[in-house]
């Protein structure tokens, strides 16, 4: 990727820049957003920024840790903005879990379809405060290194670790609560 | 295996692999167990787990350019000349029109007051924007 000739308005430069990295970006948005539209339209925006102030990045960092940085926080306030919104869950109540308990499909009779368990996936991720959320999923569902993660979130390594711990712990909290809420009380223990 | 077992057993991060087979084989025929198996795997899925992949779209790269297109056409650079020769002739344009407007009001105070001041000795020299400001002292001084 030729970063200088992008900076000089270079399109053509731009648009390798673009077919390079807009999945990974997508995939990325997606992850926080859980809709495709949005996840379009934040991938969208993030390029149109990325072109809008290319001037001002200094290349001895990695274009692609500015891209995630970008799509990281882009997606957040995104979240932030429509927090009440049908396509997202509510971080501030039990609504997410509670709402796919009281669906029809859920039952404790069968194992869980995978259409059941991403829902559930989604709705425990949301729980999880924004950094351990963005940390965890930046490195489990990414596969970004602990320094990587750092620089995308412009935090300490120790920080980064911690984040993904307490994501993980968390999450697992999250998931057993739920299976607790789930179960009837006959199936939790025999 | 028991569920109690079974639910010690989910929740170790490592098992052997005997372990692993004794835990589906509970997990095979207890409904509670299995989901409780298949809600923590949950917190240990990667990205390259079917569950979690994400498919792009297709023609994302095009609307992204198309995007950038637009913006470009929206924000495209005027040459400098351009630039420059356009400041030029606005500020030439406005001191002209200042300078005619200036005139014309001038001229108007001028034949709206018509000041007539009669001295027999000194000569006084009144300045054409100060005649209001000052008519009152110069009226007094003229009488």
């Amino acid at each position: 990727m030729d970063i200088r000739a992008i900076k000089n308005g270079d399109t053509k430069a731009f648009n390798q820049l673009v077919a390079e990295t807009h999945k990974e970006v997508y995939r990325l948005a997606f992850r926080f957003l859980s809709n495709q539209t949005d996840a379009e339209d934040i991938t969208q925006d993030v390029f149109i920024e990325t072109w809008k102030n290319i001037s001002s990045f200094r290349e001895e960092a990695n274009i692609r840790t500015w891209l995630y940085r970008i799509t990281v926080n882009k997606s957040l306030n995104h979240l932030r903005k429509h927090k009440t919104s049908n396509q997202t869950l509510s971080l501030q109540n039990n609504e997410g879990l509670s709402g796919i308990l009281s669906t029809p499909n859920f039952t404790a009779d069968r194992p869980l379809e995978n259409k059941e368990l991403k829902q559930v996936l989604q709705a425990a991720l949301q729980r999880l405060p924004e950094n351990q959320r963005t940390a965890f999923m930046l490195h489990h569902y990414e596969g970004h290194s602990y320094q990587q993660i750092a620089e995308i979130m412009e935090t300490s390594l120790s920080a980064v670790e911690s984040l993904i711990f307490r994501g993980k712990s968390g999450l697992r909290i999250i998931l057993h609560d739920f299976h607790k809420d789930f179960s009837t009380p006959s199936q939790v223990l025999r | 295996m028991n569920c109690q077992q079974a639910k010690y057993l989910t929740e170790q991060t490592l098992r052997t692999h005997a372990e692993e087979e004794q835990l589906w084989e509970h997990a095979s025929h207890c409904v509670s167990c299995h989901q409780y198996l298949q809600l923590h795997m949950l917190a240990d899925l990667t990205a390259d787990d079917e569950l979690l992949k994400v498919i792009v779209p297709d023609g994302l790269e095009q609307r992204i350019m198309v995007a950038i297109e637009t913006q470009q056409q929206q924000t495209r650079k005027i040459p400098l000349w351009i630039r420059i020769s356009s400041a030029a002739a606005a500020i030439a344009s406005g001191l002209l029109l200042g300078s005619l407007m200036y005139d014309a009001r001038a001229e108007q105070s001028y034949s709206s007051n018509e000041i007539n001041i009669t001295s027999s000795s000194d000569t006084i020299y009144v300045a054409g924007t100060s005649e209001l400001m000052y008519y009152p002292t110069i009226f007094d001084q003229g009488q």
